[in-house]
């Protein structure tokens, strides 16, 4: 009887962590542009995202000027010329899991597809994405990845003649974000 | 004085070439040789930023900052220290980029002292979380 008790009480523990929201403070995102001209990277490891697990809602956050390029003049031109930073100092993303439904939340296997759908901002232009992912259960909490393009122009971006060739059209951009409970 | 003037000018040229080249390939200044423009404490900054994220912003966003305050987690890329999180609260946080791998050994819960690149802060307002993120780059532990 004892041990019938404890079981329930272990399994209700489990799903109940599983309902809440789960955070990071410190996720990774990178965008990689590729030329003929040159490569360029930049990465931030201190991306705020969050699922709240029970409704599928799902957010992620970073400020423009936390994108770390290997050259400074790099950095400059993103901050100031293409992104003004100063003006739109963040990029968000705000949305949902979908494909959730029938999946056990408290152990989610390696590899799960689900596209997040919802709404990116940057440069202060907002449009409507779905983003394929993949979420599997990790640590007690959840690891997501997932990889897609943005093209520059769409969020009005202008990029000046003199750098036209150096950066690509079409920017391919990777988050990935290790979360772990909020239990406030 | 033709001979001087194409002299002249192939001289501009170089220098002109030579001043472009170091721009454009010229690395990032170490910050721990950069006087910081302001110390303090992480709790004080983060609570700048939420009484009047506008005027913390104009004072801190670009510079740099020495903050103190207890090892709140650590990241490590190929056993590397290359980013910590320094507060006593996870909500509220300053959350620091190292500018070279630190290689030594740090604990949690240890006082230490970064210096870094203010970029900004991350409030509620962007997510489902209260509380928010002082987000420092470019840092170099200074003890």
């Amino acid at each position: 009887m004892k041990l019938l008790l404890v079981s329930a009480l272990i399994l209700c523990s489990s799903v109940v962590s599983a309902q809440g929201k789960y955070f990071t403070r410190d996720g990774h995102v990178k965008f990689f542009s590729a030329t003929s001209v040159e490569d360029i990277e930049a990465r931030n490891h201190k991306l705020t995202c969050v699922l709240d697990a029970a409704s599928g809602q799902f957010e992620f956050a970073a400020l423009m000027k936390s994108f770390e390029f290997k050259k400074p003049l790099m950095e400059e031109h993103f901050n100031e010329n293409f992104v003004e930073s100063n003006k739109y100092p963040k990029g968000t993303f705000k949305g949902s899991v979908q494909g959730l439904d029938g999946i056990d939340m408290a152990n989610i296997p390696s590899g799960t597809n689900v596209v997040a759908a919802g709404k990116l901002e940057i440069h202060g232009v907002v449009k409507e994405l779905e983003l394929a992912a993949t979420i599997e259960s990790r640590d007690g909490g959840y690891a997501i990845h997932s990889t897609f393009k943005i093209v520059p122009e769409d969020y009005n971006i202008e990029i000046p003649n003199t750098v036209r060739d150096n950066i690509a059209k079409v920017v391919d951009v990777t988050v990935e974000a290790q979360l772990k409970a909020f239990n406030r | 004085m033709k001979r001087t003037l194409t002299f002249g000018a192939l001289t501009a040229i170089i220098i002109g070439v030579l001043v472009a080249y170091q721009v454009s390939f010229k690395d990032h200044d170490d910050t721990a040789d950069i006087e910081a423009a302001h110390k303090l404490n992480c709790e004080e900054v983060v609570q700048e930023f939420l009484d009047d994220e506008t005027a913390a912003t104009a004072k801190y966003v670009d510079q740099i900052l020495e903050i103190n305050g207890p090892i709140l987690a650590i990241e490590r890329t190929d056993q590397q220290i290359t980013s910590m999180k320094i507060s006593m609260d996870e909500l509220y946080v300053v959350n620091a980029t190292l500018q070279n791998p630190f290689e030594g050994e740090l604990e949690e819960n240890s006082e230490i002292v970064v210096k870094g690149v203010c970029s900004g802060f991350l409030g509620d307002a962007e997510s489902m979380l209260p509380g928010g993120v002082v987000e420092l780059k470019r840092g170099s532990i200074i003890k």
